[in-house]
């Protein structure tokens, strides 16, 4: 697997780095990703990050799931094991709504989660990518994305703006 | 700031809403000639009455809730639930009318349960004379012995009602009994069982102390507010989170009990345990729709430049949340009723659901969640003032429609009479609804500075 190299900017206040992230953008250049301690409020507006999708994914999820339980039920119910209830109709919606409710909210929550760690290329023993072990802690971390035709005029330009927006350290590192 | 945060009531607007009033009024009068019963004008009174005073009182809770949870974000949005508390006062008015007339006896509402007659298991013979005598002159049928058995099942192999044959069939003379007194036949056991609870004197005490203990919290929670646009510390933040427990513990208990006295006891032969949360979340997303929809039309006008979509994003979250919430209420009582299949309890869901309010019964269901559920659940939905006022006035219309669902069949029996005094009454009601309500946002500033949490609610992000 190629390795990657980035060149990252460590701050330690996230009004600065929100300031910094909005002068970035600014002068055009392409931030690879932010690492903060916290949740910043503000953030993906500021790095221009559309919305995700992973509500859209989990509609159609519980959607599968409501139909799932539906046709599951009413297929045990009328054709394969039909049982008199209270003497209720084979056929009977309200006593089905319960379990299709319960398997919508499965199917969704279940199916988001999945998404969600393979969107964030998550899994039990996977090795995570720690830009800076600071940045779980108390550090906030702006990084950018070079290679090896990256040029020194442009990492000197990077450096520049990093240190001019209030970084205090300013690192490269190969992931 | 660009000094628009004190709402102008300019003549015009006045002008209008009292036309509503005025318009409401005359269809009201039209509906009445046109043969209207004296029974369905107050049917449609109490019914108005209990909505537009829900909806005020439940903007009280808006506010005391959020006091409550230390919320900083609504502090923008404030004044109108405000605002809109301060009709309970012409909302208690009004409904005290509903109250003296079951004390002075000028309305029928309540009277299966007012009536001590059926409540006693030996009268004497000439007081049973004088009843018969009466029921004959007045045409009343004995409808309250009429529906004990019916359940689910009769209507689901019958599809109608089956005849009420034990009512109309000839009577047996009733037997004299020792100490000279007879069996009353209409002896009404289950409403002799509630009238330790069911009684004029102790009804009208608790509907007074409901209305009177709501304005007044209405009245302090507002007091508290006004005061503090003029005082710099956090004195009055501190009153009012009392003043805020105060009534939601007040609430906590009259919530369920106003419903029990004022929706439930039309139909004393009906048991159901959660139609207090029913009747008060009903009303809340009604609350919460009024509110955005004076926040949309302050808005459009140039009004609250520092309220974003942030702010109308929390309140369609509330529109949305409790619409759900409220659909899962309606299922859960219609699930048990319909498994359950106790006659005391299904016979609420059969008036409705089997009879010529099928089809207003569920496009309830279908109006009130499916179209909200739908259409406010993306995010993008909830940020935009078209959707939200759409969904705003279909939900209020919807859960109107939701109260005439729970009040007429139980006043006005099974078929249904809808027409220019309805259509009339809710305009009306809203016309001077709107005119009090609009009166009261333009005795403030719109948006109250000297909270402690106003700057918070400026930054509000979501």
């Amino acid at each position: 697997m190629a390795t990657k190299k980035i060149m990252y900017g460590l701050y330690d206040d996230e009004v600065v780095l929100i300031k910094a992230v909005k002068k970035v953008r600014a002068e055009g250049l392409k931030i690879h990703d932010c690492y903060t301690p916290f949740p910043v409020h503000g953030l993906d507006d500021a790095m221009g990050l559309r919305m995700t999708k992973l509500h859209s994914a989990g509609f159609i999820f519980g959607a599968t799931g409501t139909l799932t339980a539906l046709s599951f039920i009413l297929w045990i119910t009328t054709n394969n094991y039909p049982i008199n209830y209270g003497g209720k109709p084979y056929l009977s919606l309200p006593s089905w709504i319960p379990i299709t409710f319960e398997l919508t909210v499965l199917f969704a929550s279940v199916g988001m989660f999945l998404t969600y760690l393979y969107l964030n290329r998550l899994a039990p023993g996977m090795k995570a990518e720690i830009v800076d072990e600071r940045t779980t802690c108390h550090m906030f971390a702006m990084t950018f994305e070079i290679d090896d035709h990256t040029t020194d005029a442009k990492k000197t330009e990077i450096r520049k703006v990093l240190s001019d927006s209030g970084a205090v350290e300013i690192h490269e590192k190969e992931l | 700031m660009n000094g628009s945060n004190k709402f102008e009531y300019t003549a015009k607007l006045k002008n209008r809403f009292l036309g509503m009033l005025v318009i409401g009024v005359v269809l009201v009068v039209v509906g009445m000639l046109t043969g209207a019963s004296m029974d369905r004008f107050w049917s449609n009174y109490l019914q108005n009455t209990l909505f537009f005073l829900g909806i005020s009182v439940l903007a009280v809770f808006f506010l005391a809730a959020h006091q409550i949870g230390m919320a900083g974000w609504h502090i923008t949005v404030k004044r109108i639930p405000e605002a809109m508390s301060q009709f309970s006062k012409v909302g208690a008015v009004l409904m005290l009318v509903v109250v003296f007339g079951v004390i002075f006896d000028y309305h029928h509402l309540y009277h299966h349960w007012t009536n001590t007659f059926i409540q006693e298991k030996e009268v004497s013979v000439e007081a049973l004379k004088d009843y018969e005598a009466e029921l004959a002159e007045e045409g009343h049928s004995t409808e309250h012995a009429v529906d004990y058995n019916r359940t689910w099942q009769d209507f689901q192999y019958h599809q109608v009602a089956p005849a009420p044959e034990h009512v109309d069939a000839a009577k047996p003379e009733p037997e004299v009994l020792e100490n000279g007194m007879v069996v009353n036949p209409y002896y009404d056991r289950l409403i002799d069982h509630k009238s330790a609870y069911l009684n004029k004197t102790f009804w009208s005490i608790r509907s007074i102390s409901y209305l009177f203990l709501w304005v007044l919290m209405a009245m302090i929670i507002r007091r508290y507010s006004l005061r503090e646009d003029l005082d710099n510390s956090d004195t009055f933040y501190q009153k009012t989170r009392k003043a805020a427990a105060v009534f939601l513990i007040i609430w906590a208990v009259s919530s369920s009990t106003m419903t029990w006295d004022w929706v439930m006891a039309l139909d004393p032969h009906w048991y159901s345990t959660l139609f207090g949360w029913y009747n008060f979340i009903s009303l809340f997303v009604a609350s919460i729709c009024t509110t955005i929809l004076i926040l949309i039309y302050l808005k459009r006008n140039g009004y609250l430049t520092q309220l974003n979509e942030n702010h109308l994003h929390d309140l369609g979250k509330y529109a949305f949340g409790f619409s759900v919430f409220w659909t899962y209420l309606w299922f859960s009582q219609f699930m048990l009723y319909w498994y359950g299949n106790i006659p005391e309890e299904t016979r609420w869901c059969l008036d409705r659901a089997r009879t010529d309010y099928k089809w207003l019964f569920y496009a309830n269901l279908l109006l009130n969640f499916l179209f909200p559920f739908l259409t406010l659940m993306r995010r993008d939905a909830k940020r935009n003032m078209n959707v939200l006022m759409i969904v705003a006035i279909g939900l209020i219309i919807t859960h109107w429609l939701d109260f005439y669902m729970m009040i007429t069949p139980a006043t006005l029996g099974t078929e249904v009479h809808f027409g220019i005094l309805e259509i009339g009454m809710f305009i009306a009601y809203a016309g001077l609804f709107l005119f009090v309500v609009f009166g009261e946002l333009a005795k403030a500033s719109l948006i109250p500075q000297n909270h402690p949490m106003y700057k918070e609610s400026l930054d509000h992000h979501i």
